[in-house]
């Protein structure tokens, strides 16, 4: 099960882009939109067009394809 | 009781040989860390604590927390390497990462480039000193390490007959549960190899060494097959032990092979047979070689014909030229004779106009001096 070929390069790309998206992530993010147009503060995430949080995140991206490990 | 045969701080070697290989897979696989492994923290050891005693613990929480922690510490500490290919692998296969690329058609396998895992055998129990040299004895049916030149991974067989058969079953169970789609027996690859090699000639002894192994195997569990048999009646490959059949089937379906002898086409001839020589495969490689053959032959004879065309071209441009240079001259010639009745006619034309304008001079002068007499006369 464990013993076969696995496409290194494919994971390479997708260890490279990844990132962390946890609480702190998130509220970096708000931080960021709330500086870009300080109208806007208050609002909820969902207001503010972003994805909602539910847990934390891996995100990355193979080959223009997005992948989240949750 | 506990895990260490000591009542003092455990330490490694108090551990038992068994669970000396357990903290090495885990270290290895599970929560992979760099250095030595004889020296568990605490996390470690209440890891391999939940492991002897089978209880149960969230082990893909566990794998989640270590993948964020390898990832900060790889962006924030440049620690180059990753944990969990074959995991990331199996994301890429069930998030349909693997289809696309598969579609697409644009990319070999050698340009993702394969990796295979690390095996634990009898010699790696030899180099961790828990049994000693003289006790070795190599077995051919041993777990070799696997290079498919896979068809983009099809269907990504995780399971072989190799594997337990619990893992089967549970396997089986899992996809079933998932998919709603049932694995028979026969659709499970023998060997996790499935097709030909790169390297043919030196993997036929292994290939037998396999085949071997699943003998042995059907041999040890010909209740199971038997069961199954009876519920499949149709089954769309036939599979069974016949290992070249499969190999023959993988071969046509080949991207990269294909791609190759599209690109290999318009260079060299050299590297086709630099590949090992089956039988099947070089009757395949001989036929591009010959159409390669045809199309240099057309080549040449293309560029002789262009080469012709050129030169005749270039003998119209020549002679055109020399007509052009002669007309020229003939011209110049002509222009000499013409010069000299042209300045005598701009000589007399001169003269004509030299006569108008004094005749014009007079008669203003005329003009004026009847104006100066008219206001002469005025005055007085």
């Amino acid at each position: 099960m464990l013993n076969g070929p696995s496409y290194e390069n494919l994971v390479k790309h997708l260890w490279v882009r990844a990132e962390v998206f946890d609480n702190h992530a998130a509220r970096m993010e708000e931080y960021e939109k709330v500086l870009i147009d300080p109208t806007i503060g208050g609002k909820t995430r969902e207001e503010l067009g972003l994805k909602p949080i539910t847990c934390t995140e891996i995100r990355s991206s193979v080959m223009g394809i997005p992948v989240s490990i949750t | 009781m506990n895990m260490f045969n000591s009542t003092k701080k455990g330490k490694y070697y108090d551990l038992k040989m068994e669970y000396k290989l357990l903290l090495k897979i885990r270290n290895e696989n599970l929560l992979s860390k760099g250095g030595g492994g004889d020296q568990p923290s605490l996390e470690h050891k209440v890891f391999l604590h939940f492991f002897i005693t089978q209880e149960k613990a969230n082990v893909p929480k566990y794998i989640f927390n270590h993948m964020i922690w390898a990832l900060k510490e790889s962006q924030n500490s440049n620690r180059s390497w990753i944990p969990y290919g074959r995991l990331l692998f199996e994301i890429f296969h069930q998030g349909g990462i693997l289809k696309a690329v598969k579609q697409s058609n644009i990319i070999t396998d050698a340009q993702l480039g394969t990796m295979t895992g690390k095996i634990i055998n009898g010699r790696t129990l030899i180099k961790m000193e828990l049994i000693k040299k003289e006790e070795f004895k190599e077995h051919n049916t041993g777990l070799k390490e696997s290079y498919v030149v896979s068809n983009l991974m099809d269907d990504f067989p995780l399971i072989c007959r190799q594997d337990p058969p619990e893992v089967r079953a549970h396997f089986v169970y899992d996809h079933w549960e998932r998919t709603g789609e049932t694995i028979k027996y026969d659709e499970i690859p023998e060997t996790m190899y499935g097709g030909a090699l790169p390297i043919a000639i030196k993997r036929k002894s292994k290939k037998k060494a396999t085949s071997e192994a699943v003998d042995i195997e059907e041999a040890s569990e010909p209740k199971k097959k038997k069961a199954k048999k009876g519920k499949d009646v149709h089954q769309e490959q036939a599979t069974g032990s016949d290992v070249p059949s499969i190999q023959e089937e993988v071969w046509d379906l080949e991207p990269a092979k294909i791609l190759d002898k599209r690109t290999r086409s318009g260079k060299t001839v050299g590297s086709s047979q630099s590949l090992p020589p089956q039988p099947s495969i070089s009757k395949k490689k001989r036929k591009p070689s010959i159409r390669k053959m045809k199309v240099s032959t057309y080549v040449e004879e293309e560029d002789s014909q262009v080469e012709a065309v050129t030169d005749l071209v270039l003998r119209d441009v020549k002679r055109k030229k020399v007509v052009d240079i002669v007309a020229l001259q003939k011209v110049l010639e002509i222009g000499k004779n013409i010069e000299v009745p042209a300045e005598v006619l701009m000589k007399e034309s001169s003269s004509e106009q030299a006569q108008k304008v004094e005749e014009l001079a007079e008669n203003l002068q005329q003009l004026v001096m009847a104006s100066e007499l008219l206001s002469t006369a005025e005055e007085t």
